[in-house]
């Protein structure tokens, strides 16, 4: 008998043990399953080359390894052909590139009418999805007005020092993206985070 | 204490009905609580969440490529081609025998051995590199590189020569910087149209 009641715990004994047990599986079980999942898929890795295989980045550091990238290229050709010279090829490049971009972007969608120009900065995957932290302040029939108060791609350029190389890579398109969308829609801003400012106050609107 | 007996469970109830709880908890604990994310930890923001859609290797690449490639030849028409090359390399140069330098002081000597321990696992290059090592003693050391990220990246953005002069011309640096009396000698790059990259360290003290 004291043999058998030593081997058997008692009830209050086994809710010490199993209660803990239940206790951090609830609080964890999420954290500690969902570690399963990035496991690459067996099927995956054999039936694609292994540049095809999927890889795990997050937004702020697939910014900052492009950022570091290009900054370096950036500042290397300022020191050697001069400040200003390297700016006005950034804005020359910009402005090509967001062109292009824009054209592509009415072909895509065949208009180029405003309610589409703004799924660029609202809805799925769009710039306060993926790229900006932003409300949007006004969105009527001619206007759309967005503060952003956070920049993945600011962060990264005002940390290296470079916001002047930043605002001419990438604010700077802003202005001309709708040279080949439709010219009809214009851009008011005097604040961008890349400046150095509080936040970046994007007005589109549209002339009729 | 027929009342006390009454309301108490037995230790085969108990386990009947705590078994299958912690049964389900294991099973579906990532789905059930994944779904309130803000139990357990702040909500994570939004640059620091993954992509909606994963990129590849290949995609990551070409992104991070594309201004600079792009950028390089808008460089090349106004500023000359010789002189574009001649800026990436140094920029090459310059980062490389930074980090070769960085590297030394966290080895604990600058023998050919610790350089070149890091292309010891030629795995774990993969999925961006491929490569084997065809010789390993103590006064060289040889890769050959069958496959390159980098190089499918540049040539396939049909700009080799930036894609050379901003990857492959800084491996020389970087050894430099670890140690100056590690030169590699190397003759073929996949960057530059050959069928593989012959990679070889040699001792020179």
């Amino acid at each position: 008998m004291d043999g058998s009641n030593f081997i058997k715990p008692s009830r209050r004994d086994f809710f010490t043990k199993i209660m803990p047990a239940c206790t951090a599986a609830f609080l964890t079980g999420g954290n500690f399953f969902s570690k399963t999942y990035p496991v690459p898929l067996q099927e995956d890795l054999q039936s694609k080359h292994m540049f095809d295989t999927k890889i795990d980045i997050t937004r702020r550091q697939f910014y900052a390894f492009t950022g570091r990238s290009d900054i370096a290229l950036i500042n290397t050709f300022a020191e050697a052909l001069g400040k200003e010279r390297v700016i006005e090829l950034l804005k020359e490049h910009t402005y090509n590139r967001a062109k292009r971009n824009g054209e592509r972007f009415r072909k895509r969608y065949g208009t180029n009418d405003f309610e589409t120009f703004k799924t660029r900065f609202i809805g799925p995957n769009s710039y306060t999805e993926t790229l900006i932290i932003a409300e949007i302040i006004e969105n009527s029939k001619n206007v759309l007005e967005i503060k952003a108060t956070e920049c993945v791609i600011a962060e990264e350029y005002l940390k290296a020092n470079a916001g002047d190389f930043g605002y001419a890579y990438c604010c700077w398109g802003d202005h001309c993206w709708q040279d080949g969308y439709n010219k009809k829609i214009k851009l008011f801003r005097n604040k961008t985070l890349m400046q150095g400012c509080d936040c970046c106050n994007f007005k589109y609107v549209l002339e009729e | 204490m027929k009342n006390l007996n009454h309301t108490q469970t037995g230790r085969r109830e108990f386990l009947i009905k705590t078994v299958p709880a912690c049964a389900l908890t294991c099973a579906f604990g990532k789905d059930i609580f994944g779904m309130i994310p803000g139990i357990m930890q702040q909500e994570t923001h939004m640059f620091d969440q993954e992509f909606t859609r994963k990129l590849t290797y290949r995609q990551y690449l070409q992104s991070i490529h594309r201004f600079f490639i792009e950028f390089a030849q808008a460089a090349q028409q106004k500023f000359g081609k010789e002189e574009t090359i001649a800026l990436i390399k140094k920029m090459a140069t310059e980062s490389n025998l930074e980090r070769g330098e960085k590297q030394a002081q966290n080895s604990k000597d600058r023998s050919l051995k610790s350089y070149t321990r890091m292309f010891a696992d030629t795995k774990s290059w993969e999925p961006m590199i491929k490569m084997e090592v065809v010789e390993d003693t103590e006064t060289a050391f040889e890769l050959k590189v069958t496959e390159c990220i980098q190089a499918a990246v540049f040539r396939d953005a049909n700009a080799a020569d930036i894609g050379y002069a901003r990857v492959c011309w800084g491996d020389y640096a970087w050894a430099e910087g670890f140690n100056p009396n590690i030169k590699l000698v190397r003759d073929k790059t996949l960057m530059q149209g050959h069928d593989y990259c012959n990679h070889r360290y040699v001792w020179q003290g």
